[in-house]
């Protein structure tokens, strides 16, 4: 009987590892899949001679990051603003000199195109500094609203916690965790 | 005597020439500066776009076998010829300019109202 358990409980644990393993790597390829179809994305939206430039690098310096998601994820978003920076130095290379005129002329760049170009991507920078502002300002504007219902949430989590928690010795310290939480919350906001 | 542009430096700027001015004949790939300057991952390459348009630095590719190293080439970065005293010039000048900055007496506070 002993040996049965024991036979099974070691056949239980290797199925454990394997769809264990099995999971971590199915999350690891997605998420690698992700970052390198983010990055080809922003590639291809890119002016061919950009392309051109930096697409083989930004591939090759991926390649060696995406091990760690996070900080491939990081590469890959702050890719996306470098290209748009390097779009509008190349927009604005061409518009300042005559002789490049005449090349982007040859190569399909128009004025309006660099111009839209250019409007484009300062849109973009200032939407985004927009919503920001606008999300900073919400934030201090209510900032005591925005606490006492941080609190209120919190309380009655920690009250839903003391009562559902198995053991009431552990309710009591996750209480206690969340009450600590308020009070670091409430000493940083008016710090 | 190299055909040299100027460059505009921004602190980013200086902290990825600092790194390579250490070590003038050096060799360096984007990630590896970008660790090294302390920046962003993904954040040098309209720097290093603009150095290059400039002539501060040329660049290559890594001469390897991808297959055998079990990696991809590497885009290598380097300062040119008339780049490296240029880079260590502006480096110097911004030392100098915190210098200053360093030397300046202290703005003595304004009083507040109601106090003697």
């Amino acid at each position: 009987m002993s040996i049965l358990l024991a036979v099974s409980a070691a056949f239980l644990g290797l199925v454990v590892l394997v769809v264990k393993a099995l999971i971590v790597d199915e999350a690891r390829g997605r998420v690698q899949r992700r970052v390198a179809a983010s990055l080809e994305a922003t590639i291809a939206s890119l002016p061919i001679e950009i392309q051109e430039e930096w697409a083989e690098e930004w591939r090759g310096e991926l390649a060696a990051a995406i091990s760690m998601p996070w900080t491939a994820f990081a590469y890959v978003r702050n890719v996306r603003e470098s290209a748009e920076q390097l779009v509008v130095a190349k927009a604005l290379e061409l518009v300042l000199t005559e002789t490049a005129r005449a090349s982007a002329r040859a190569e399909g760049w128009s004025r309006q195109s660099i111009e839209s170009e250019q409007r484009r991507s300062r849109d973009l920078r200032t939407g985004r500094l927009r919503a920001r502002n606008w999300a900073l300002t919400y934030l201090i504007k209510h900032r005591d609203s925005l606490l006492v219902l941080a609190c209120v949430v919190m309380i009655v989590a920690a009250g839903w916690t003391m009562l559902t928690f198995p053991s009431y010795v552990l309710g009591t310290v996750a209480m206690l965790v969340l009450l600590g939480g308020i009070a670091a919350l409430w000493s940083r906001a008016y710090d | 005597m190299d055909d040299i542009g100027a460059v505009r430096m921004t602190t980013q700027m200086l902290a990825v020439l600092s790194v390579m001015v250490a070590e003038p004949t050096g060799e360096w790939y984007g990630l590896e500066l970008t660790q090294r300057a302390g920046l962003r991952p993904g954040t040098i390459y309209p720097i290093l776009d603009r150095l290059l348009k400039a002539g501060w630095l040329d660049r290559r590719w890594e001469e390897i076998n991808p297959v055998v190293e079990g990696r991809p080439q590497r885009r290598l970065y380097r300062l040119t010829g008339a780049g490296a005293p240029a880079a260590r010039r502006a480096l110097d000048e911004h030392l100098a300019s915190l210098r200053r900055a360093g030397s300046r007496p202290p703005v003595a506070p304004r009083p507040r109202p109601g106090v003697a």
